[in-house]
């Protein structure tokens, strides 16, 4: 593994109303590292994504993306990474061609570049034959291929995903882990929340376990559960705050 | 009978709760939340007084002029205005949204219909009653009849013309649902069918009065007068017979409004599920052809981007394009009429310096029509893309303003160019009428992004609630119609109009300067 891409220090974000949603949490993803972020709903696996994604502003503690800080250099960090959130909420009235030109755009991207990762990634995804046709008619699975093309479309460095698998079909799901196992190949690293045990134990080079806020385990594996399950391991740390 | 009361109570009440954000105010722990809808109902509130001081200063001149009994029929055709145009804007939509958890309790279709076509009328009756009840006062204290028969006649005037627009808009949203640019087609057909209506009206009055209508018409008897506005709006007579203490007028106006709310209902009830999904579904599934899209730059594409979110609302179009295709009406009208009539419509002494005085009227479309005081809020849900994405706010927020001006530059300088020639204007009076307008344009565009930026609504269900409901969008609108107001108050007070009109350029376009270097330092929302 290489250098850090991604390097989250004593995050905290505290809501209105109090509600202490991060609570000075440290963790860093390398280069060709896929990272897993584990835990309950409500642990403030979303707030996290959202946080180093620069959508939500927070009370204290860094995030820098390839040594750029978010919230002073937020446009260099953005221009490296991609996001996916849990719900896609695209724009409706954009055909999906249009939705990934748009990104492409703003990503700068080149006409020969643009055109050959479209048409790759619908094809991966299935979905040459539906790009032409309004987003608002899409299905929730076929907004979050739109999404994951049109975050591939410019080859980022680091991709941040939360919960990408929900509402994928198998093959499509196949497919995205695919991608995720290639992007760090060359060099990138993905950072993704999901509630489904068995492929970040399957898919996930680290994995962090977060509770209340806090990161109550994280390490590779073969660290964090030696023989037992994934599942196992969470299990005993849910028990052992409870 | 006493259940389907219930239900509909039951369903008002979410309705109520969803009301204003009475109900996130009421338990959300969001101060900014709390400020804002603190503001809005402060701003409400304004409004609602300016309102009735309006009608009052209103009544109180016509009384002066000894034209009280006209006081029923203005008020309502003002009420009938406001009543069908807000209506057929956003009544179908209201009415007839999809919202499946709803539509799997085990409640009534009527219900649901009714409860809906309330949560309509409601707001319409408020703004008549705004209207009516200072109206009934002076009318009362001026002698001319009963004030509390006129506001129980003025009641039942919203009831007519929101059954008549929800039908209309239903049916134009229902014929254009199956088109590739149906919002545009949608916004188009409404306009021609309230302009539609205007003259029918006219073409009504006009066979219904005494024979062919002269220019001189307005300002001749009283009694041709109110003929006029009789034959505009029938149930206008009733409400000024109601306030004589015509027992019959009233019984007719009120029977009238049920039948109207109690057809509407039935024909909504009757369709509501085909309707419903037919609007929601977007009717017939067609796939678009995929056109290669050619590499732009990221404001070239943020503003393609904000002109299909543009042509994808009917309401916002209808909202921001209809002031600007009003302009272009007036102009065409100007252009072929000649100028005294219309000089004595306006109530203008001959003598005034009315040329210096025009670059007030398209300033006052322009200061009305603005894209951009909901443009942020339009995002919505889609808010959290751009906040993902490295584009500066600066970039961002000029692809919403370059919009604003697409629209605005060609109407204005085609007025302008238009009027110049039809009235052969000075060259100076010809650069005013360009450029107060274009600078009051420019003024409450950047306004209206500030404000925006400022008061976002970005979780709305329906588009209306961003275009219709924002505080940003209610202010904009106050300073748009300030703006020439204050600056002809100074032309008259000072006597000197193009210096007065041409520091006002001045003023606007260095305030738009100095906003606009702020928004490129803001963060979004």
């Amino acid at each position: 593994m290489g250098e850090d891409v991604l390097r989250i220090e004593r995050l905290t974000k505290v809501y209105p109303g109090g509600k202490r949603a991060v609570d000075g949490l440290s963790l860093s993803v390398r280069a060709g590292e896929i990272y897993g972020f584990i835990g309950h709903n409500g642990a403030g696996k979303s707030t996290t994504i959202r946080a180093v994604c620069g959508v939500m502003d927070f009370d204290e503690g860094t995030i820098c993306v390839e040594g750029h800080d978010i919230r002073r250099e937020a446009l260099a960090c953005k221009r490296r990474m991609a996001y996916i959130p849990d719900n896609p909420d695209l724009y409706p009235f954009m055909t999906g061609r249009q939705y990934i030109a748009l990104m492409a755009d703003v990503y700068r991207v080149n006409q020969a570049e643009r055109e050959a990762l479209t048409a790759r990634y619908a094809s991966l995804f299935g979905m040459q034959d539906s790009l032409g046709e309004l987003i608002g008619a899409y299905s929730h699975g076929m907004k979050q291929k739109t999404a994951l093309i049109g975050a591939l479309v410019h080859s980022p460095r680091l991709m941040v995903l939360d919960e990408p698998f929900v509402g994928l079909d198998p093959e499509a799901a196949f497919h995205l882990k695919a991608v995720m196992r290639e992007l760090c190949d060359a060099g990138g690293a993905i950072f993704f929340s999901t509630h489904v045990l068995e492929v970040a134990q399957k898919l996930c080079d680290r994995v962090g376990i977060l509770r209340a806020g806090r990161l109550v385990t994280e390490g590779t594996m073969q660290e964090i559960a030696g023989d037992k399950t994934l599942e196992e391991v969470f299990m005993t740390e849910a028990q052992s705050h409870v | 009978m006493c259940e389907a009361f219930r239900e509909v109570g039951l369903l008002l009440r979410i309705q109520a709760w969803r009301f204003c954000g009475i109900n996130a105010l009421r338990y959300g722990h969001d101060r900014k939340l709390r400020r804002q809808a603190l503001g809005a109902l402060g701003i409400g509130l304004l409004i609602a007084a300016m309102a009735v001081g309006y009608t009052l200063a209103f009544s109180v001149m016509l009384v002066e002029i000894g034209a009280a009994p006209v006081i029923p029929y203005v008020l309502s055709l003002a009420a009938l205005g406001i009543s069908f145009c807000a209506v057929m804007a956003k009544g179908p939509q209201v009415v007839f949204e999809g919202e499946e958890q709803l539509r799997a309790l085990p409640v009534r279709t009527a219900s649901i219909v009714i409860s809906r076509l309330l949560g309509v009328l409601m707001p319409e009756l408020a703004v008549a009653l705004l209207m009516g009840i200072p109206a009934a006062v002076v009318y009362a204290c001026a002698g001319a009849g009963s004030g509390l028969a006129l506001v129980i006649g003025f009641c039942a005037i919203p009831a007519i013309p929101t059954a008549l627009a929800l039908l209309l808009g239903t049916a134009v949203a229902r014929l254009t649902v199956r088109f590739r640019h149906r919002a545009a087609l949608s916004a188009v057909l409404s306009v021609v069918l309230l302009m539609g209506v205007m003259v029918g009206s006219f073409s009504l009055s006009f066979s219904m009065g005494s024979g062919r209508m002269t220019e001189r018409m307005l300002f001749l008897l009283l009694g041709q007068l109110t003929q006029v506005f009789a034959g505009l709006y029938p149930p206008a007579d009733w409400v000024a017979q109601a306030a004589q203490g015509s027992g019959v007028a009233i019984a007719w106006l009120w029977l009238s409004a049920v039948l109207a709310l109690a057809l509407t209902t039935a024909v909504a009830t009757f369709g509501f599920s085909r309707i419903s999904d037919g609007l929601a579904s977007g009717g017939k599934s067609r796939k678009l052809r995929g056109k290669a899209i050619r590499a732009a730059s990221p404001l070239y594409s943020l503003y393609k981007k904000e002109w299909l979110r543009y042509t994808s609302s009917a309401i916002y179009m209808m909202n921001t394009a209809f002031g600007w295709v009003l302009l272009l009406l007036m102009t065409g009208a100007v252009c072929v009429m000649r100028m005294e009539p219309v000089l004595a419509l306006l109530g203008f002494a001959p003598d005034l310096d009315v040329m210096s005085l025009l670059p007030l009227a398209p300033a006052l479309m322009a200061g009305m029509s603005s894209t951009t005081d909901c443009s942020i809020s339009m995002e919505g849900k889609q808010m959290e893309i751009m906040r993902a994405l490295p584009v500066s706010t600066g970039t961002w927020l000029a692809a919403k303003m370059l919009l604003h001006l697409t629209l605005a530059v060609p109407a204005l300088l085609l007025c302008a160019a238009a009027l110049t020639v039809k009235l052969s204007l000075t060259p100076v009076q010809a650069a005013l009428l360009a450029a107060f307008p274009l600078s009051t344009s420019l003024f409450c565009g950047v306004c209206g992004l500030a404000l925006n930026l400022r008061f976002p609504r970005l979780s709305w269900e329906q588009d209306v609630q961003a275009v219709k409901g924002g505080v940003s969008v209610l202010l904009t609108i106050v300073i748009g119609m300030l703006v020439p107001v204050l600056t002809g108050a100074l032309c008259f007070w000072l006597k000197a109009y193009a210096p007065v009109m041409a520091a006002g350029c001045a003023v606007q376009l260095l305030a738009a300067l100095f906003i606009g270097g702020r928004l490129k330092k803001a963060r979004m929302p």
